[in-house]
């Protein structure tokens, strides 16, 4: 709806209009100077029948133009001159192409299905071709014919995403309220059950003219098991294997339907670098309430190979509807605690500050905590964070923590402590009284997260000791806008943190607080993220790019072009497997896998189903339904649907009336108040 | 031939003649020359310079009026009085409330002004002392009594300069009068008198009781007298600002009910004072107004 449509317009004129006339056809009331009022007496203006007429004729014809303003602003929409053989509709044809769609041949039946709509509608009208996966997603820059969607059809093929129905419907509404034609959606899906939303209100797009359902879905018995693994080694030698098989059924799947009294009879295989590492017979259970097959193998031994990623897949004894997700690679996870070594250059750490920082990190015993000695020389080896103390203004040290970082490490570097001189220092007395200043956190974008802790509480008795340098990021400052924890970046392959607080607990009570714990964990999870990038992540999903990285996709090839490694912020990844992310930091591994959801192929409720279309077709069943198989939220904002497709269909040629017969009638009604209006001004101004 | 003298007199002395004359002095002077000159030979009226009797000199008597000859031939000082000098002192007080500005074509304040130009003028013909006041919500403008010969184009210049102001309150305006009019005199008060007639007895009985004269007169333009629209007009009381509607039968009927009891009310004031009152129309001569002047100074007996 737009507010510059011309039936907006020429309201908005014929509004005006009233006060034009009662401008400059005023009548003023003969008013007179009267030497006293003494003897006068207000006489309330007898009405005469004629008057009192003319008003009830005035009241209606106000009434009238309220209301044909009311249908103006009901009915924006209006299409003038619409000329013959326009399109009258616009088609939105959707075709489902999630993971789920892959099982059997419920993708080629969907596409037919919706071909065959295809070929039904009349030439003349506009078809959009849109593939729904994890998102709605058009095919083509604008709409065509019929003839040409189909021929755009038949190219599409199933993705490996997942597919919401909520969302679709979301989709369909965005087009439905900004397309210019009425929109009926035709779409074409299995009606899979783990689609729905948890809101089933959001199966209700109301812009759409008309929604038809094509069922896609096979009828025929099915059964289909997810593959789902992790693995982890400490030693590269052998690995720790955790299995987890989900099964699920398609329609008439469950038990003395699959013909083999409900069980399914494969092998689980573990492969790495094309060596069978563990293959076991398994018999799963199809019938009854289906619970995943779990298997964990602890000590699995690894051959020498360069490759760090196994492969577990399930090799059932008859066909699997979903051979997608028979098969997982994954990668091999270090397993080890986050190194944190402790030490000072040109100053020792304070032995109070050990015993923080090692009771902090050990506290999940997620980190083991060292003291390690040899200067900067030693701080990239083998360490996972280097806690550093150091003299602020030794530059010799602060270059060589500079050259480590370079090299790789990941370090926190802090100032020594200052003993006995902080009490003593008038000036500090001074600027930091007994109470000290609050701390706070100041960027809350950062992969640290230091805006998530809780500073409450903080306070800083000592000034900064740390200056920030051009280039710094600072991530936390007290209450004077000192920094208090600086990210430095010296362009290694390393990153830098500088925590301006001994930790002694005189320079400030952040060791006792609880967000010391916190912030050491955020420090911690954000060192050991690798660059914040996800272990594993679901088809279809996007994965939020570091600056300067290039991706290599399952089969090695690139998927980044040069421009893309500069400006893109994010990539969709949407065939499972393992994706290589390389910089400078070196290789890390992520997994795509389909989501768990894709592989369940049960079909919705035929009572979801119904009311699903039931709701767009209009009737109340439809919306009582949906009501009933929602949540309670959402029941009561169904209520609020007002206008089905019938209504819609018959929309243009309402439209076309109203073109005809509302806009001179309002312009009439207009006039009519305005003329009768400024008479009965006139008839209350002078009273009678 | 006194038809003729009476027509142009009476003509002299319509509203519309005096507006164009202009100047205050030549109104004055052309009214009462009118009326007198209409009143020839009346028996029961005399204004003239005509011996009236001698008096005993008496220490402060002007000298010019001593009968040198009486002197020469009896040896006595006596004071020559002529007819009409009744050594008396009118107080004028001429209300310049918003209310006096309605008439068309002739304000009340403009007739108020005429005829205290007309009574300065008579009474300075007789050498009477004469005081001005001009009020409203107050005392506005004040010219204490004199009988010297330039209290007359004094009190002829003050009433040219008074214009209407905003409103009227009689009683605090003659309140404040009663302290300086000590000397028994005529009381004359020119207002159209929207006033509440128990304040208007309240006001003026300090002055009944002094001994004073008093005059209303009364000025009144034909639209209030008798209202008259053709529809229901909304009428603005000029010192209030309020608007009041009024239907035309109102003001043919309730309205003029109304007035005549208020000036019945006005009336009976009066007589409870033992004051006079004439009622002045901006559309009728002044002569009337006059005669009705002359004949409380003859009652006098001054």
């Amino acid at each position: 709806m737009s507010l510059a449509l011309p039936a907006y317009l020429l309201g908005l004129a014929a509004l005006a209009l009233p006060w034009l006339l009662h401008r400059f056809g005023e009548q003023r009331a003969e008013q007179r100077d009267f030497a006293s009022d003494r003897f006068l007496e207000a006489v309330p203006p007898p009405v005469s029948e004629r008057h009192r007429l003319r008003y009830r004729l005035l009241f209606a014809l106000r009434c009238l133009a309220l209301l044909a303003l009311c249908l103006l602003f009901a009915r924006p929409w209006l299409a003038i001159g619409e000329p013959r053989g326009a399109p009258r509709t616009l088609h939105a044809a959707v075709l489902d192409t999630s993971l789920s769609m892959r099982a059997g041949d419920r993708f080629d039946r969907a596409r037919d299905a919706l071909d065959r709509q295809l070929a039904d509608l009349p030439a003349e009208d506009r078809v959009r071709l849109f593939a729904f996966g994890q998102r709605l997603q058009a095919i083509g820059d604008e709409a065509g014919s019929p003839a040409q969607a189909r021929t755009a059809l038949a190219t599409l093929e199933p993705g490996h995403g997942r597919g919401d129905f909520g969302e679709l419907m979301r989709g369909l509404d965005a087009i439905g309220s900004r397309a210019d034609l009425p929109v009926a959606a035709l779409v074409a899906t299995d009606l899979q059950a783990s689609a729905l939303p948890v809101r089933r209100n959001d199966l209700f797009a109301p812009s759409l003219a008309s929604f038809e359902l094509i069922d896609g879905g096979d009828d025929r018995p099915t059964v289909n098991v997810r593959v789902d693994a992790t693995a982890s080694t400490a030693d590269r030698a052998s690995a720790r294997v955790e299995i987890e098989l989900d099964v699920s059924t398609g329609p008439g799947g469950r038990a003395g339907e699959t013909g083999d009294g409900g069980a399914i009879v494969g092998t689980l295989i573990v492969e790495h670098g094309g060596e069978r590492l563990h293959a076991e017979p398994v018999t799963l259970s199809a019938s009854g309430p289906v619970r995943p097959w779990r298997r964990t193998l602890d000590a699995l031994t690894l051959p020498p190979s360069p490759t760090d990623a196994l492969t577990v897949r399930f090799a059932g004894e008859r066909d699997d509807a979903l051979p997608d997700d028979d098969v997982q690679r994954v990668a091999l996870r270090r397993e080890r605690a986050f190194q944190v070594s402790l030490s000072g250059i040109g100053a020792s750490l304070p032995e109070r500050a050990r015993l923080f920082l090692t009771t902090a990190f050990e506290s999940d015993r997620s980190a083991e905590v060292r003291r390690a000695s040899g200067g900067a020389q030693r701080l990239a080896d083998d360490t996972d964070l280097a806690v550093v103390a150091i003299e602020p203004g030794d530059a010799q040290g602060l270059a060589a923590v500079r050259e480590a970082v370079r090299r790789g490490a990941d370090v926190l570097l802090m100032p020594a402590a200052v003993d006995g001189t902080l009490a003593s220092d008038d000036a500090v007395t001074a600027r930091f009284p007994e109470r000290g200043v609050a701390v706070d956190a100041v960027v809350g974008a950062h992969p640290l997260g230091a805006a998530g802790i809780d500073w409450f509480g903080v306070r800083r008795y000592a000034p900064t000791r740390f200056a920030a340098e051009q280039g710094d990021r600072v991530l936390v400052t007290s209450q004077g806008r000192e920094p208090v924890l600086i990210e430095r970046d010296v362009g290694g392959r390393g990153r830098l943190l500088l925590l301006d607080d001994p930790l002694d607990g005189e320079a400030s009570n952040l060791p006792f607080e609880p967000a010391f714990v916190e912030l050491l964990d955020a420090v911690r999870r954000w060192a050991d993220s690798d660059g914040a990038l996800p272990e594993r992540i679901d088809s279809g999903a996007s994965l939020l790019l570091p600056d300067g990285v290039q991706v290599l996709d399952p089969q090695g090839e690139a998927l980044l072009s040069l421009d893309d490694r500069a400006s893109a912020e994010r990539l969709v990844l949407d065939r499972p497997g393992l994706y290589r992310v390389l910089d400078v930091r070196g290789e890390r591994l992520v997994e795509v896998v389909t989501d768990a959801r894709e592989s369940r192929l049960e079909p919705m409720d035929g009572a979801v189903r119904t009311a699903w279309q039931a709701r767009h077709d209009g009737s109340a069943g439809g919306a009582d339904a949906m009501s009933a198989e929602g949540s309670a939220d959402g029941a009561a904002s169904g209520t609020g649907a007002t206008s089905g497709p019938e209504t819609r269909r018959t929309g243009a040629a309402d439209q076309r009336w109203l073109l005809v017969w509302l806009l001179p009638a309002l312009g009439l009604l207009v006039l009519g108040e305005s003329l009768l209006g400024n008479r009965r001004l006139d008839v209350r101004r002078d009273g009678s | 031939m006194s038809t003729a003298v009476d027509r142009s007199a009476a003509r002299l002395l319509k509203p519309d003649v005096l507006a164009r004359l202009g100047s205050l002095d030549l109104v004055a002077r052309t009214v009462v020359d009118g009326m007198m000159s209409g009143l020839h030979r009346a028996p029961h009226f005399g204004f003239s310079q005509e011996f009236a009797e001698y008096r005993a000199y008496s220490e402060g008597d002007d000298l010019r009026f001593v009968d040198w000859n009486v002197y020469a031939r009896t040896g006595r000082t006596y004071i020559k009085r002529f007819r009409g000098e009744t050594g008396t002192t009118l107080n004028l007080l001429v209300d310049a409330s918003a209310s006096m500005g309605i008439g068309d074509p002739v304000s009340k304040l403009q007739t108020a002004r005429w005829l205290a130009a007309s009574l300065a003028w008579m009474t300075r013909r007789q050498r009477d002392a004469l005081s001005l006041a001009i009020i409203d919500e107050g005392l506005r403008e004040v010219q204490p009594p004199s009988s010297r010969p330039d209290s007359l184009p004094r009190a002829l210049a003050l009433l040219e300069r008074t214009r209407a102001g905003e409103g009227t309150d009689l009683l605090a305006s003659l309140s404040t009068l009663r302290a300086s009019i000590t000397r028994r005199g005529l009381v004359v008060l020119i207002s159209d008198l929207y006033a509440d007639p128990e304040q208007l007895v309240t006001a003026l009985q300090p002055f009944a009781h002094a001994g004073q004269d008093i005059v209303l007169f009364r000025i009144l333009a034909p639209e209030e007298v008798e209202p008259s629209v053709r529809k229901v007009t909304a009428l603005r009381d000029v010192e209030s600002g309020n608007t009041t509607i009024v239907a035309p039968d109102f003001l043919e009927g309730g309205y003029r009910r109304r007035f005549a009891e208020h000036d019945e009310a006005l009336e009976s004031a009066c007589r409870r004072v033992g004051a006079q009152r004439v009622t002045v129309r901006t559309d009728e001569p002044l002569d009337a107004a006059l005669q009705a002047w002359l004949r409380l100074r003859e009652r006098r007996g001054r």
